[in-house]
């Protein structure tokens, strides 16, 4: 099909706003009289509140309130989980986590007031690490889990464990009995912070009856509402929440962070009151990535076939589980500890972890760089050790149409081995390659996200438009409505304007995750432009008496019967259409990534210099280029950091890198040239065949980089991130390890 | 962040003075760290809240460079590093200086940053940057990273408190030989660079011998010399905008092929920039060779007390100081 609109690289709706300075982010916003809150933090990983003496900072001139847990109706917070106090209540179970907080007449006087809020705490032994929480007689953090909201199933047995699940088939043992070759090896991933240049920020301003109008940073502000409704105890209709321009999202920007706070400071002193997190807050009690510990142990055939493959993941919850959206509390990454691959028997358990450190939460593929990172090295240190090349052997063991997943998982038009072999060809695989060069490969996938949402199309005097629950995250996902809703009606993209509402003004919004945008409100958008044009036209019709048929359509005007081009405004006034897509029904199908990277170590310090990367995708129809590249180029690199220097360390419960200085995202020095690979005759469930890109790019990049070194010098690294000090350690070992056997 | 009074000083004798009369007062240079630090309220019993930062940028000729044959190089310790490390006759000249003041941050950092900012800044240590942990530097009592995480602290000379010398800069002016000139409430004086940086011995809450009301105000490099070698290299763990992990600054004389003096310096290593003396008497009146370049490394080394997570540093020296003297060779 010729699209006109649909695959053209166009530019971003909000773009000359955002690059002029104009957007209004959430801390832009200022209401008439509007005071200021900050937050006093715990200080210990685990203690009791023994007081808390609020005189010294109540006592500060400009200080309008200060509040404790005490102060405020008990309320726990959580997008499923209601796990998190909205200010600790006796106990603290993280440093970073919420004691009491300010509000004043400005920002440096409700910061200086917060710390002169004098907390004591009798400390109490702390589960800093999952080995600790796991340990027999081990300190429990949440007591009273099985009373807690929003836990899914039976409630667990009085341990530090939030969620467990395990899933498999075949007899694992009797699968290793065949292994010509079984590896068993732990892998480590640390936590990853999402590094948006927005940090959490909202406003909010309450009525005396409760009401309360909330600008915010989320993803989701329909589920905002609820999950600050709940928290609150109130009616959710008393919360009025703004969908707002998000200066990335990354899969951070889900909770409701100071809402519920800022509701009861707002209370305190009948103003509208701002917070917004520092990033020191944002790396110490914001919602980072997962740290994991997976150990796979594998068994293959000298003929490369995976007869056993086992597997326990532990993912690092942190204090609380109050980040994690999804309902069964798990991560989705937990389904991928197997891959795509065809394997006899498998055994996987998966434990998410309660510890005495900041809570994670979702990042861009909640738990799937950790389980690739996992899956993917274990595979390729197979590969080598049965002396069969790393593309060779995947190709063999790769699912095809028919076929599930170790999880269970079936998808139609599975294009896994293709992928593959796109990135294999592009890469020069098989090519040589100078002395402490190597490649390495890996491979995902993701699917284009589901549900349901809903899209409202219009013309007025002004022209048209589509209004939309959701916010851009930054991701483009207006631009893509607005090129489908062109396409449809035939005219530019800029000829539509997009409108954003509110919660009080339209259906239920399930909003921004798990790379659903370009299907689900594609569609919709989609669907309403179609209805929107037929509508109009049926109107028109009825209006100029005439059978619709007699009506053409061009360009979004009427062509009349005489050839004469009308518009439609003028002749039927103002027109609505709402469509709601619900994506149940929609064929399974999945996107394929393969990554081959291209590294250089120096032997003498271990430095890894990634030269090249090349990135395959089986992405469906493309809508727009622009987008769809920087979601590739951008996941790649925040698939480098992940592998080569990102972390978020926790010693003694305290966050070490606090600061972008100490925090390492790469900068333009890190980044390889890459190249990109897309699959031709795209399939997919969304507009025109498209399917999703936003959490494919970053995901195997780890792997394929760890690959890579291994290729390079032979050595394998196991834990994130690959620093120069652990390749040359590496580097060492087998050195010495030669050396003994000569 | 809380809010501090600005002064703009209108010459040296004004800022030394605001900075006699009030000991809250801070100097302001390029601010990429210092405003940075202000508003992390990094503070403890011996690190105030400053309350007045007195710009130094406002100083007529505090910025700038001049460059002749029989002086050498002058910069104005304001000079921001960008133009540094493209001005023509220090990349002629001292083309290991330019390389140097490439070294730190990001090209948007150095075009705000100082020479001066670079000499003196505050070290990077995460206790140091913490502010929960209330550390020697700060006026504590403890130095956190003898227990705690300790990767980028010092492998040599580390005492009460293992912070490293973060300056990218210090090391190439010192292998050069270059001088401070300070001006305080007493007058002018210039002293040599390698008398400039103190250890946590000395004091532990400073860096270098600067008084509160005194400023660094020009840095000296005495002209180039015939027959002179120089290397500057620089571990990082990102390719940009990172502190050093170790770096090397070399400067070395050779005559007939062997080496008639030499200046070799690292940072990242320990609390001051650190004088490599083993090799610098191991490679005299010698020719450089690999077996040469090993053993002088080696043997500097064995000086290194590596703490729990930062025998790395020690690895990482060695192979920088032979890559220093190798391609002096």
């Amino acid at each position: 099909m010729v699209h006109t609109t649909v695959g053209q690289p166009v530019g971003q709706v909000a773009g000359p706003l955002k690059v002029t300075g104009r957007a209004t982010y959430t801390a832009d916003i200022r209401l008439p009289n509007m005071a200021y809150g900050a937050v006093v933090r715990s200080t210990l990983p685990h203690a009791r509140i023994v007081s808390i003496d609020t005189s010294r900072a109540l006592a500060m001139p400009g200080v309008l309130a200060v509040i404790t847990g005490k102060d405020i109706p008990p309320g726990r917070v959580g997008r499923r989980i209601r796990d998190l106090p909205i200010l600790a209540v006796d106990v603290v179970r993280f440093v970073g986590e919420r004691v009491a907080a300010v509000v004043a007449e400005d920002q440096a006087t409700a910061e200086a007031a917060a710390l002169a809020v004098e907390v004591e705490y009798e400390e109490l032994p702390a589960a800093l690490t999952m080995r600790d929480a796991l340990a027999p007689g081990a300190p429990i953090l949440h007591p009273d889990l099985a009373s807690y909201d929003g836990l899914p199933g039976a409630p667990p047995q009085q341990s530090n464990v939030l969620s467990r699940r395990t899933y498999g088939y075949g007899d694992v043992d009797e699968g290793f009995r065949q292994a010509d070759v079984i590896i068993q090896r732990r892998y480590t991933v640390p936590r990853q912070h999402q590094g948006y240049l927005e940090p959490h920020a909202c406003l909010v301003s309450t009525a005396p009856d409760g009401t309360a109008e909330v600008w915010l940073t989320n993803k989701t502000p329909f589920q905002a509402q609820e999950q600050a409704a709940k928290a609150l105890g109130i009616p959710k209709e008393w919360l009025k929440v703004h969908v707002t321009p998000i200066g990335g999202d990354f899969g951070g920007k889900g909770s409701v962070m100071d809402v519920p706070v800022a509701y009861h400071l707002s209370k305190a002193c009948g103003r509208p009151v701002r917070m917004v997190m520092s990033y020191v807050e944002e790396f110490t009690a914001a919602a980072s990535r997962h740290a994991a510990q997976i150990t796979m142990k594998t068994g293959v055939k000298r003929d490369g076939t995976i007869v056993a493959h086992q597997v326990r993941a532990l993912f690092d919850s942190g204090a609380y589980g109050a980040f994690k959206p999804s309902p069964t509390l798990e991560l989705m990454g937990n389904t991928r500890l197997g891959g795509a691959y065809r394997m006899e028997n498998v055994a996987v358990e998966s434990l998410i972890v309660y510890t005495n450190t900041f809570p994670a939460g979702h990042m861009r593929a909640p738990g799937l760089p950790q389980a690739i990172f996992a899956l993917e090295s274990q595979l390729d240190a197979l590969a080598r050790t049965i002396e069969m090349d790393p593309v060779e052997f995947r190709r063999r063991n790769l699912i095809r149409e028919g076929e599930a997943t170790p999880a269970g998982e079936q998808w139609v038009q599975v294009r896994a081995i293709e992928t593959l072999e796109a990135a294999a060809r592009a890469a020069g695989w098989g090519t040589p390659l100078p002395e402490n060069v190597g490649r390495g490969v890996a491979v995902s996938e993701h699917g284009a996200g589901a549900g349901a949402s809903t899209v409202q199309a219009g013309l007025d005097e002004r022209g048209f438009y589509l209004r939309t629950g959701a916010p851009d995250t930054g991701t483009g996902s207006h631009t893509i409505m607005q090129q489908v809703a062109a396409e449809t009606l035939g005219v530019p993209h800029h000829a539509i304007r997009i409108e954003t509402s509110h919660t009080l003004a339209f259906p239920f919004d399930f909003g921004v995750g798990g790379s659903r945008v370009t299907h689900v409100y594609g569609r919709a958008a989609l669907a309403a432009a179609a209805s929107l044009r037929d509508t109009i036209l049926q109107r028109a019709a009825a209006a100029f008496d005439l059978p619709t048929d007699q009506l053409g359509w061009e360009g979004g005007q009427l062509r009349r019967p005489d050839g004469r081009l009308v518009d439609p405004f003028t002749v039927i006034g103002p027109v609505e259409v709402e469509e709601t897509y619900d994506s149940a029904g929609a064929p399974n199908v999945t996107g394929f990534c393969a990554q081959v990277a291209e590294v250089r170590v120096d032997p003498e310090t271990g430095k890894v210099e990634v030269l090249r990367i090349v990135s395959a995708h089986d992405t469906g129809q493309v809508i727009n280029p622009i987008g769809h590249e920087g979601q590739i180029a951008g996941g790649v690199i925040q698939g480098l950091g992940y592998a080569l220097m990102e972390e978020l360390p926790v010693v003694d419960g305290y966050v070490a890198t606090q600061s972008f200085a100490e925090y390492k995202i790469p900068a333009m020095g890190d980044i390889p040239e890459l190249e990109i690979v897309l699959l031709p005759e795209p399939t997919g469930p969304g507009p025109f065949a498209a399917k999703s890109i936003g959490e494919t790019p970053n995901v195997p990049t780890a792997a394929a980089i760890a690959n890579a070194v291994e290729d390079a010098v032979g050595v394998r690294i196991v834990d994130l991130p690959i620093t120069a000090e652990k390749v040359f350690r590496a580097l060492q070992r087998k050195h010495e390890h030669g050396h003994h056997h000569h | 962040m809380r809010s501090v009074k600005y002064y703009a000083a209108t010459s040296w004798g004004d800022a030394v003075a605001t900075l006699a009369k009030y000991p809250l007062a801070k100097p302001l240079a390029g601010g990429s760290d210092l405003l940075g630090w202000i508003k992390d309220d990094l503070v403890g019993p011996k690190e105030p809240r400053w309350e007045i930062l007195v710009d130094l940028r406002t100083i007529e000729g505090a910025s700038g460079y001049r460059y002749s044959q029989g002086d050498g190089l002058r910069i104005g310790a304001l000079t921001p590093l960008s133009t540094l490390e493209t001005a023509k006759e220090i990349v002629e000249n001292y083309p290991m200086l330019a390389k140097a003041f490439a070294a730190p941050a990001s090209p948007n950092i150095r075009n705000v940053g100082t020479l001066g900012g670079n000499i003196n800044q505050r070290p990077r240590c995460w206790y140091l940057r913490g502010p929960e942990f209330s550390c020697y530097k700060k006026g504590g009592d403890f130095c956190f990273a003898v227990t705690g995480m300790n990767q980028y602290h010092a492998i040599l000379d580390g005492e009460l408190c293992y912070i490293v010398h973060p300056s990218d800069t210090a090391p190439a002016l010192l292998a050069f030989d270059a001088k401070a000139k300070i001006v305080g409430p007493r007058g002018e004086k210039t002293v040599p660079l390698s008398e400039y940086f103190i250890g946590p011995r000395v004091d532990v809450t400073r860096e270098t011998i600067l008084a509160h009301d005194e400023l660094m105000t020009e840095i000296q490099v005495p002209a180039p010399q015939p027959g002179v070698k120089t290397a500057y290299f620089k571990a990082t763990n990102r390719e940009t905008y990172d502190f050093a992990i170790v770096n090397v600054a070399s400067w070395l004389k050779i005559k007939d092929n062997l080496v008639e003096d030499s200046r070799i310096y690292l940072s990242g290593v320990a609390p001051t920039p650190y004088r490599a003396t083993i090799v610098e008497q191991t490679i005299k009146g010698k020719r450089i060779d690999e077996a040469l370049a090993r053993q002088a490394a080696d043997q500097q080394m064995v000086r290194a007390r590596p703490m729990s997570d930062n025998a790395y540093k020690v690895d990482i020296a060695k192979a920088l100081i032979r890559r220093a003297l190798l391609e002096a060779n």
